[in-house]
């Protein structure tokens, strides 16, 4: 007899992929974008209505078939605003928007953290993610290893990550 | 939580190095990763906090930049530039378990330090060459050029231009999407700024 599917959990699906996709919608749209909640409620929605009425047969992971809902609903949003641009005395939406610079409160506490990281942290933060040197790149400035800037950046993440849960 | 092979793409993916065909499958894995999503999560709020705590001074000259340079600044760099300051002018021998720190920061601009001109957008043929605005004398260029048929293209040059060789140009496919950046270096070695990455296709 042909084992049964596991039905899904639609409340665990909104629970697991709700994050997955406002993050996606959000690096698309950009933070400051308004739209981005609405756009992600509605990509959700339409996950959702699409696993109960059955669209989803289980060919592809849920994770896949949700990706794909979320990447044509952020391509129709642009598809519109475009449209919508067309007519009016705007700028245009740019294809990548620029440094997402939201200011959330987690980024005012990691700021802050931050602050009180060693020299030896901060600089190899500041060459790898701010000035977005390569890691080979960072490595030849500080006179260190590829690994070892791979070491530093991951144990800087740990200690932020300590001093934030305090 | 068990980590994934694929973790290591997420600090390219964050910095937008990733090809788009690579980051298309990276973003379908973190969405069925409960791992890989995890690790992205921290990793981008880190790497939103350091650009929202060094934001880029703005191009200007930089004597006059240099105060104003450090208003901007949150305190964590500014403090740290001042060490650097120190350091540079204290010479060597006193930090010289620090040789070859990194220069002051107001000294240092990201994205549009350096005007990338051509080619960019649509092109006709396979470009003869990647130019840029020259930044001032001395200054050493490092330039990078990828995408399909063209692994890896890295040259250092001290002209704001570098012809590409046959080699490379015969590999540029039609059609398909490359991205190059020039980052700049000083006379003394240390890094001072780089172009946005400007992407480029060959007409069909």
């Amino acid at each position: 007899m042909k084992p049964q599917p596991t039905p899904i959990d639609l409340d665990e699906v909104a629970r697991e992929f709700r994050p997955k996709i406002s993050f996606k919608v959000r690096r698309a749209l950009g933070g400051r974008n308004p739209d981005w909640e609405d756009v992600t409620n509605e990509i959700l929605a339409q996950a959702v209505e699409k696993i109960r009425s059955g669209e989803f047969r289980g060919d592809s992971a849920v994770g896949t078939f949700i990706y794909i809902i979320t990447v044509r609903r952020i391509a129709d949003y642009f598809r519109k605003k475009t449209k919508i641009l067309k007519f009016a005395p705007e700028p245009g939406i740019p294809a990548e928007p620029g440094e997402d610079a939201e200011r959330s409160e987690d980024v005012e506490r990691m700021i802050a953290a931050l602050g009180t990281l060693k020299p030896k942290y901060k600089d190899v933060l500041r060459l790898y993610f701010l000035m977005e040197l390569t890691r080979e790149e960072t490595a030849q400035r500080l006179g260190i290893s590829p690994a070892a800037v791979s070491e530093r950046v991951n144990y800087a993440q740990k200690l932020l990550r300590k001093k934030l849960k305090r | 939580m068990h980590s994934c092979p694929w973790e290591n793409q997420i600090d390219d993916y964050l910095l937008k190095r990733l090809e788009e065909s690579e980051r298309d499958r990276f973003e379908e894995h973190y969405f069925n990763c409960a791992a890989c999503f995890g690790a992205l999560e921290g990793r981008d709020l880190l790497v939103r906090a350091v650009k929202a705590a060094g934001a880029p001074v703005p191009a200007a000259e930089p004597a006059r930049r240099r105060e104003a340079g450090i208003r901007i600044l949150r305190p964590w760099m500014a403090a740290a530039a001042g060490v650097l300051v120190l350091g540079i002018v204290a010479g060597p021998g006193l930090f010289h378990k620090r040789a070859g720190w990194p220069p002051p920061i107001e000294d240092t601009v990201r994205g549009g330090a350096i005007v990338a001109v051509a080619p960019r957008g649509d092109v006709p043929e396979a470009p003869a060459a990647l130019e840029w605005k020259p930044l001032a004398d001395g200054i050493e260029y490092s330039v990078t050029l990828s995408g399909p048929g063209v692994e890896w293209f890295g040259e250092r040059t001290r002209q704001s231009k570098i012809d590409l060789p046959e080699k490379i140009r015969g590999a540029l496919r039609p059609g398909a999407d490359y991205r190059w950046q020039v980052k700049a270096f000083a006379p003394q070695g240390y890094f001072t700024g780089n172009s946005e990455t400007l992407t480029f296709r060959i007409a069909r």
